[in-house]
C-alpha cells in the first residue's frame, strides 16, 4: 500500500476512534443508572422484556426462600428488599469457597452499613454437618448470616451446582448478575457498585 | 469477569483465552518460520502470569497466609497488571540489548499482534458476544494472512493494525479499561523500541 494512503487511513481511523469514544459516555451513564437508588431502578427492572418469565435469569426476580441460619434465626430473602444482596452458595469442603471467604468477610465489614447484605447459604445437605460449618465459620471469623440449606431445595432452585456460585440482587430483589467461581473484594465492589 | 464451566471445573475466561492464544500463536509462527518460536515468547507469558498472580500475595499478604490456595483463584488486580506489563517491557528490552543476543525487536511485534488478536477473539467468543468475536476474527485472520505472506510489517502497518484494534474495542468493549490500555501501551512501546533500535543500527 502507498505510504500516503496508509497515513491517511491511520488519521481517519484516529478520528473515528475519537468520535466513538466521545459518544460513549452516554452509554456508561445509562449503565450507572442500574446502581442508582431504589426509586429509579424500579422502572429499569420492569423495562427488561420477559424479566419475570424465567425465574433464574439476570433481570428476573430472585426466587424467595426462608431458611434457618447457623445462629438459629430465620431469614427470608424477600425481607431484605431495599438492600443489595450478595447471595452466595458454598460448602466447607470447597477450596475456592475457602479462598473467597476472607474477601467476603472484609467486604461485609466495610459495606454492611452501605446497604449491601451478604447471605452465604451453606449447602448443608452436601456438607459435613452443622458442627463442621460452625467450626469453619469460627475459623474464618465470619459475621454475615449463614442460612443452612438442609434439604438442598434452595441450592437446587438456584442451580448452585458448581460452587461457589453467587447472585447479585438489586434493591428490588432482582438478579443483576450470576457469578460462578470465587470473587475477591474488588469484584464484589464492582458488582454491587459501592465506592 | 466471565467464567467458563467444564463439568465441575470453573476457569476464568481470560486465562483460557490467553492459554489458547499462546499455543495457537506459537503454531502460526511455526507455519511461517518452519521452526519453533523462541523462548522469549513463552517467557514473557510466564513473567506476566507470575507477576500478576504473585502480586496478589504481596498486596493481600495476610489473606494469602490464611488461605494460600487463594492464589489459584485470585490475582493482583490492576496494580498487579501494571507491574506485569512493566515486567514484560523490561524483560524484552533487556533481552535484545544483552550481549551476543540474536533476538531483535522486530520479532516482537508480529508475535504481539498474533497473540493479542487471538486473545481478544477468544475473549469475545467466551463472553458470547458473537458479532464482536466475528469482527475481531476478521482482523485476526487479516493479520495472519499478512504475516504468512511475508509482507514487511512497517511502522505504518503496525500503527494501522493497532488503530483497527482500538476501533473494535471502542465499539464492543471498553478501550479505556486498564487492561486494554496496558496492552496498547505495550504495543506502542514495542513499535518505538523497534524504531529506535533500527536507527541505532543505521548510524
Amino acid at each position: 500500500m502507498n505510504k500516503n494512503l496508509l497515513s491517511f487511513a491511520i488519521l481517519a481511523l484516529a478520528v473515528v476512534i475519537l468520535v466513538v469514544n466521545i459518544w460513549k459516555p452516554g452509554s456508561t451513564e445509562s449503565e450507572k443508572n442500574t446502581t442508582a437508588p431504589a426509586g429509579e431502578s424500579v422502572e429499569t427492572t420492569e423495562d427488561i422484556p420477559g424479566a419475570k418469565l424465567s425465574s433464574l435469569r439476570e433481570g428476573a426476580e430472585a426466587p424467595d426462600f426462608e431458611l434457618n441460619t447457623l445462629d438459629g434465626e430465620t431469614i427470608k430473602l424477600s425481607e431484605l428488599r431495599g438492600k443489595k444482596v450478595i447471595l452466595n452458595f458454598w460448602a466447607t469442603w470447597c477450596p475456592p469457597c475457602k479462598a473467597e471467604m476472607p474477601h467476603m468477610q472484609n467486604f461485609y465489614e466495610e459495606n454492611k452499613d452501605n446497604g449491601v447484605e451478604i447471605i452465604a447459604v451453606n449447602l448443608t445437605n452436601m456438607d459435613k454437618g452443622a458442627d463442621e460449618v460452625q467450626k469453619f465459620v469460627g475459623e474464618y471469623g465470619l459475621t454475615f448470616p449463614i442460612p443452612l440449606d438442609e434439604e438442598g431445595v434452595v441450592g437446587t432452585t438456584y442451580q448452585a451446582f458448581t460452587i461457589p456460585t453467587s447472585y447479585i440482587l438489586d434493591e428490588n430483589g432482582v438478579i443483576t448478575k450470576k457469578i460462578v467461581g470465587p470473587m475477591d473484594e474488588k469484584m464484589m465492589k464492582e458488582l454491587t457498585g459501592v465506592k | 469477569m466471565n467464567y467458563i464451566t467444564f463439568g465441575r471445573f470453573t476457569l476464568p475466561a481470560d486465562l483460557l483465552a490467553a492459554f489458547a492464544a499462546i499455543f495457537i500463536g506459537a503454531l502460526i509462527y511455526r507455519a511461517r518460520e518452519k521452526k519453533s518460536i523462541d523462548d522469549w515468547f513463552w517467557n514473557s507469558f510466564f513473567i506476566y502470569i507470575a507477576i500478576y498472580k504473585l502480586s496478589y500475595a504481596v498486596f493481600n499478604f495476610k489473606m494469602f497466609l490464611d488461605t494460600p490456595l487463594s492464589l489459584l483463584y485470585f490475582n493482583g488486580g490492576t496494580a498487579g497488571q501494571i507491574l506485569a506489563f512493566l515486567g514484560i517491557a523490561i524483560y524484552l528490552y533487556w533481552l535484545s540489548r544483552a550481549k551476543g543476543s540474536t533476538i531483535t525487536p522486530e520479532e516482537y511485534i508480529p508475535a504481539y499482534f498474533i497473540f493479542f488478536l487471538l486473545y481478544w477473539t477468544g475473549l469475545f467468543a467466551f463472553s458470547q458476544d458473537f458479532l464482536a468475536a466475528a469482527i475481531q476474527a476478521v482482523l485476526m485472520i487479516g493479520f495472519i494472512l499478512f504475516y504468512l505472506k511475508n509482507i514487511k510489517l512497517t511502522m505504518e502497518y503496525a500503527i494501522l493494525f493497532l488503530m483497527l484494534e482500538a476501533l473494535i474495542l471502542s465499539l464492543f468493549s471498553d478501550l479505556l479499561a486498564v487492561e486494554n490500555l496496558l496492552i496498547f501501551a505495550l504495543g506502542v512501546y514495542l513499535i518505538i523500541f523497534q524504531r529506535l533500535n533500527k536507527e541505532e543500527i543505521q548510524h
